[in-house]
């Protein structure tokens, strides 16, 4: 995995010099009358803990806009509760656009529905940028029968309650998705929680679970290596790398899931008179072709 | 700006804060369907 982010992470470098633009265009205040932004240090909450794949990419762009900018731009990790206590923290910080938050769809749409929190995804973001979409891996042991998407259905449909799948913790996408598909496709399959990506990639490995969907950055070391199949994907289309390999979609048309990570301010409505959160929709954005 | 990371499907956005919305947005419903599907909606 270290691999795998690690090359990675210098391709995306270059792809953190446009999100740098982005949110520079989309926090800077375009009016004459305006004040500068930023003319103090800006505070980048991550909810998730320091290195992981988010943390990673969000460190590389803090970097970046630190040096653009000559303002210090500070990562601060709240970890904990699947994203939920970053996420508030973010919520109710002071909205004069020198708080940053990253946050993914798990924060956004899943949490809110499965807790009680202290936050509202629609009125205590706004959204500033996406940094990126990646779809999710459909993943078996290269031992596991099925070597298509339609023999593993087929597999799974003809042994209701014995097959098992590895998830990075309950309620995250890794546990949401297969349980999606899982009733889409009529399996009965039973999810297995461990802490993380790689510790679900454990179970897999160890034969205590039959099929994982988890991120690529979990999963692709093993299928590089030919310990895992790769059985699908899960975008609005297939991996260029991975042509001969289907997504969920092909078989089920609208199942399709991109994650994304994003940046959030919170908005200005608790103070009106601050800097421009509130002009963010108002102000177009440079993105290099 | 859309090129591929190393083809693996991660793909670099950049999406103005409109664009960003609507795509957050639309990205709702299956994450609400998925909750759904594993049984985790809380109790209203």
């Amino acid at each position: 995995m270290t691999n795998f982010i690690g090359r990675n992470l210098r391709t995306a470098s270059r792809v953190l010099s446009v999100f740098v633009a982005i949110v520079v265009a989309a926090m800077a205040i375009s009016s004459a009358s305006a004040e500068e932004w930023p003319t103090r240090p800006v505070k980048i909450v991550v909810p998730f803990g320091a290195g992981g794949i988010t943390d990673s990419l969000v460190r590389l762009l803090a970097d970046r806009l630190s040096k653009s900018l000559h303002q210090p731009f500070v990562i601060e990790n709240r970890a904990g509760a699947g994203g939920a206590i970053g996420t508030e923290y973010a919520a109710h910080s002071v909205p004069d656009g020198y708080t940053l938050y990253f946050g993914s769809a798990a924060q956004h749409y899943a949490l809110p529905l499965m807790q009680a929190l202290k936050y509202d995804p629609q009125r205590d973001f706004v959204p500033v940028s996406i940094l990126n979409f990646n779809p999710m891996m459909l993943v078996s042991l290269s031992s596991f029968p099925p070597k298509t998407l339609d023999e593993f259905i087929a597999y799974a449909k003809a042994r209701p309650g014995q097959l098992s799948y590895s998830t990075g913790g309950f309620g995250t996408a890794t546990h949401l998705v297969p349980a999606l598909l899982a009733v889409r496709a009529g399996i009965d399959a039973v999810a297995i929680p461990s802490g993380s990506g790689p510790g679900a990639m454990n179970d897999l490995m160890s034969g205590a679970t039959q099929f994982y969907v988890g991120q690529p950055s979990d999963v692709l070391s093993g299928v590089a290596g030919g310990a895992i199949r790769l059985i699908a994907t899960t975008g609005d289309a297939r991996v260029p790398r991975f042509p001969d390999v289907p997504t969920l979609s092909e078989r089920y048309p609208d199942l399709v899931v991109l994650l994304w990570n994003a940046c959030f301010v919170p908005p200005e409505r608790r103070k009106p008179s601050s800097t421009s959160c509130r002009r963010l929709s108002l102000r177009p954005c440079m993105i290099p072709k | 700006m859309k090129q591929r990371l190393g083809g693996l499907g991660i793909e670099p956005a950049g999406t103005s804060p409109a664009e960003a919305g609507d795509i957050i947005r639309k990205s709702g419903a299956v994450f609400i369907e998925a909750v759904k599907a594993a049984g985790l909606e809380k109790k209203k």
